[in-house]
């Protein structure tokens, strides 16, 4: 019989049964070391393997698991850090079921509450809108911090709260920057367009580092239990999502999309860091490219049978109203039932699109959910297509039937959707992550971001 | 003194430690209440943060260290010994009351009203005007490089002709004397039909479809001074600075919302910026009248080749067309011809 144990990532061995007794007595494996012989199916944590060194009577039982509290600072659990299993990569839910399965169960289940109101945020809406105007718009970036505190300090997980630390100052200066370039870039493009469109090209140039700075901003301007996130992300690897994969991608004729919306979730989930501690992402680009394949492929099938039942639908009417016998007033009439028709058939299309668009970000979501390992904190998300096709929609013509009133009723039904549906899994360690050390952030990115309504991220 | 009960997080671990708090006035008293430590910060050593909805207060302290409570009450209490949070106070209590949210409701929809009608096209004009004629003629021509590629084919007009309009544009020019300077360019578009630009920076352009329907010299040269109204009274800056001026209005509006609302967001600039267009079309008219009726011309001629023109092309909905319909126009003329006792 041959034994291993695992170090980190690393597989150690293969140790005879009397070595691998000796470890377990000198407290080098412990109750959470993987270890593995070819009897087992999978790594298990020697808690839980089934076998148990005998122990010398009276003498000292296994020593606790000093190495992950001296030195606890995000390195993630052992029983999460292997991947270079002897039996090959598997799927993560299996992974995970193997987890509550055979682990000692260590993990609890903290979902995320929202407790935040539309009544309530309706009126701090309005409030800021009203002063924003009247300020000329400096009020926008104490509205700004306003909002964003609102709800994150309604974000509750195991009954803590978020907080938004975002200066007002900075993102004032911020505003003023990006305000007074698009004024200055208004003005030479009707003096001088040719000028003005070096302008652009260099703005698009910017961009992926703009986002990088808002990222950063944002990352560290959010706290949770008054431990700061951090944005580890590098500047090349923005301009690899949002400048080289966007270019490359028509000609690749877009087969690149799914990889690039992979390299998208990767860049933000890898490097949205709680504290000092890091993140593993360990989503596969095969898994976007099943998933959106296949929604594009049911999204063409099922246009294809709208778009013939449409067309059959014409025909009749065409065909009653005797349009293919003799011309004018039949023709009036044929105009009259085919201009719906092709109204019909456009709403339809782009219901389509939006639930297909739904489907795959709740898929992805919920993947990359599972995929993400914020130090030792794992999660679990549970977005439902429907749900959330239907809380798009129904947003979509309270705000439009409202003249906009009922915008922050939808912003919060979203956010609280998106963020009660998201289950954190600690193994109660969550008192031990720690402060990173870094400076504060330019806000620039972040103005940037806002002004030009980028929505990127989760 | 004032205590309450409530969290304590110290910015470098993630621990939560649950205390008690008491402020004597002079200084704030942490007690841990598991292991009874101590730390005691002195005034100006925190901030207390406003009140935002139901939210719990919090304290942050210098040292980058938090503490917590939903105590209100107290806190309240804290709040007013300190003296801090006035502004933030009122702004909290603006948040509460229904009945304040809806006098910030209906004064926004009123700023906003002023603004778009008034307050920008105001602040555009002061700019605009400010910007001295020589700094306009130097103005670029890249617009009608542009054109010439789309839409524009090379004008068929005879010689004669062209230096005869142009021998008009320079009379015209003299006759205004304000430093700008004007050129005239001629194109045919037949896809376009009878029409005539002008340029910011005093090109003025006429399509032979428009020569063509000329009958009197009168009714070009209303045209001309028209288009030449654009330019003097800076009609191409100031649509740009009040578009941009709309447009940073309607972002702060729809600021939070993303996706549909964005496009919605465009439909009321759209109706927004027609509206400025067809003021700044109002003007040009006014100017033109204003120049003719100075020198005791008559302004038929202008109001007939109006007319004409329209009569050749299609029309377009008042609300989203970029000039008042030829009606309105002809009428406006008339009723400028009316106030100087004409008829």
């Amino acid at each position: 019989m041959h034994w291993y144990y695992a170090k980190g990532r690393e597989r150690v061995g293969p140790f005879n049964q009397d070595a691998f007794d000796k470890l377990v007595l000198d407290g080098i494996i412990t109750e959470k070391t993987l270890v593995w012989n070819q009897t087992f199916e999978n790594w298990k944590p020697y808690g839980s393997c089934g076998y148990r060194v005998e122990m010398p009577a009276g003498e000292i039982v296994i020593k606790p698991d000093k190495d992950e509290f001296g030195d606890m600072f995000g390195l993630p659990d052992e029983a999460t850090a292997i991947t270079d299993r002897p039996t090959g990569f598997q799927n993560l839910s299996d992974r995970l079921k193997e987890k509550t399965e055979d682990a000692p169960d260590d993990l609890s289940a903290f979902p995320i509450t929202f407790s935040g109101t539309a009544g309530e945020y309706f009126r701090i809406w309005i409030v800021n809108l009203f002063l924003t105007i009247i300020t000329l718009g400096i009020y926008a970036a104490w509205a700004k911090v306003r909002s964003k505190q609102y709800f994150y300090a309604n974000t509750l997980i195991d009954g803590e709260s978020f907080d938004y630390l975002g200066k007002p100052l900075s993102i004032l200066k911020g505003n003023l920057l990006i305000a007074g370039a698009f004024i200055l870039f208004q003005i030479i493009s009707t003096v001088s367009p040719g000028v003005s469109i070096i302008m652009l090209l260099a703005f698009v140039g910017v961009i992926p580092f703009l986002i990088y700075k808002s990222f950063a901003f944002n990352a560290r301007n959010t706290a949770y239990r008054n431990i700061r996130f951090q944005f580890r992300g590098t500047v090349k690897e923005s301009y690899i999502v949002f400048l080289l994969l966007p270019i490359l991608m028509p000609f690749t004729m877009w087969i690149l999309y799914p990889y690039w919306y992979f390299r998208l979730k990767k860049y933000i989930l890898q490097n949205y860091c709680f504290g000092a501690s890091e993140n593993r992402f360990s989503g596969k680009p095969s898994f976007f490219y099943e998933t959106i394949l296949l929604a594009m492929g049911l999204m063409m099938l099922i246009s294809m049978v709208v778009f013939i039942l449409i067309g059959i639908m014409a025909a009749m009417a065409a065909a009653a109203g005797g349009a293919f016998s003799s011309p004018q007033p039949e023709m009036k009439m044929f105009g009259a039932i085919l201009v719906p028709l092709v109204v019909l058939a456009y709403l339809v299309l782009i219901l389509i699109s939006s639930a297909v668009k739904t489907f795959i970000y709740v898929k992805l979501s919920n993947y990359c959910f599972e995929a993400t390992d914020v130090g030792n904190l794992r999660f679990e998300g549970n977005y439902r297509t429907k749900s959330l096709l239907w809380i798009k929609i129904t947003n979509i013509f309270g705000i439009l039937f409202s003249v906009g009133l009922l915008a922050p009723w939808a912003m919060i039904r979203t956010y609280r959707y998106r963020t009660e549906n998201i289950v954190v899994l600690s193994d109660g360690k969550i008192d031990e992550f720690k402060a990173a050390d870094g400076d504060d952030v330019s806000a620039i990115g972040d103005s940037a971001a806002d002004f030009f309504d980028m929505e990127i991220g989760l | 003194m004032i205590t309450f009960n409530g969290k304590y997080f110290d910015g470098k671990t993630a621990k939560r430690h649950r205390v008690s708090i008491r402020f004597d006035g002079h200084e704030l008293t942490i007690v841990d209440t598991v292991t009874d430590t101590e730390t005691v910060y002195p005034r100006g050593r925190f901030r207390l943060a406003p009140a935002l909805g139901k939210t719990s207060r919090v304290i942050l302290f210098d040292d980058g260290a938090k503490c917590e409570t939903a105590d209100h009450d107290a806190f309240s209490r804290f709040e007013a010994l300190t003296g801090g949070n006035r502004l933030a106070g009122i702004i909290h209590l603006l948040e509460q009351r229904w009945q304040l949210v809806m006098v910030c409701f209906c004064f926004l929809v009123i700023s906003v009203w002023l603004f778009t009608a008034y307050g920008i096209p105001h602040l555009a004009k002061v700019i605009a005007e400010n910007i001295p004629a020589p700094l306009i003629n130097s103005i670029s021509d890249d617009a009608l490089t542009i054109m010439d590629k789309q839409i524009f084919n090379p004008s068929a007009l005879s010689e004669e002709k062209r230096n005869e309009i142009r021998k008009q544009v320079a009379e015209l020019e003299k006759a205004i004397a304000s430093g700008h300077q004007y050129r005239i360019e001629f194109r045919n578009a037949p896809k376009i039909g009878a029409n005539a630009f002008a340029l910011p920076s005093g090109t003025l352009i006429v399509t032979d479809d428009l020569v063509e329907l000329i009958e009197e010299k009168r009714e070009l040269t209303g045209i001309l001074l028209h288009e030449m109204g654009h330019v003097e009274q800076r009609h191409g800056l100031r649509m740009v600075l009040q578009n941009t001026g709309v447009f940073f209005l309607i972002s702060a509006l729809a600021g939070d919302m993303v996706s549909i609302t964005s496009v919605a967001g465009a439909l009321p600039t759209l109706l927004v910026e027609s509206g400025y267009s067809r003021t700044f079309e109002t003007e040009a008219d006014r100017y033109a009248a204003e120049f003719f009726l100075e020198r005791g011309w008559d302004l038929k001629p202008y109001e007939t080749i109006l007319v004409r023109i329209t009569k050749k092309s299609s029309i377009a909905p008042d609300m989203l067309s970029t000039h008042p319909g030829t009606l309105k126009r002809v009428k406006f003329l008339q009723s400028l011809d009316k106030q100087q006792g004409r008829f």
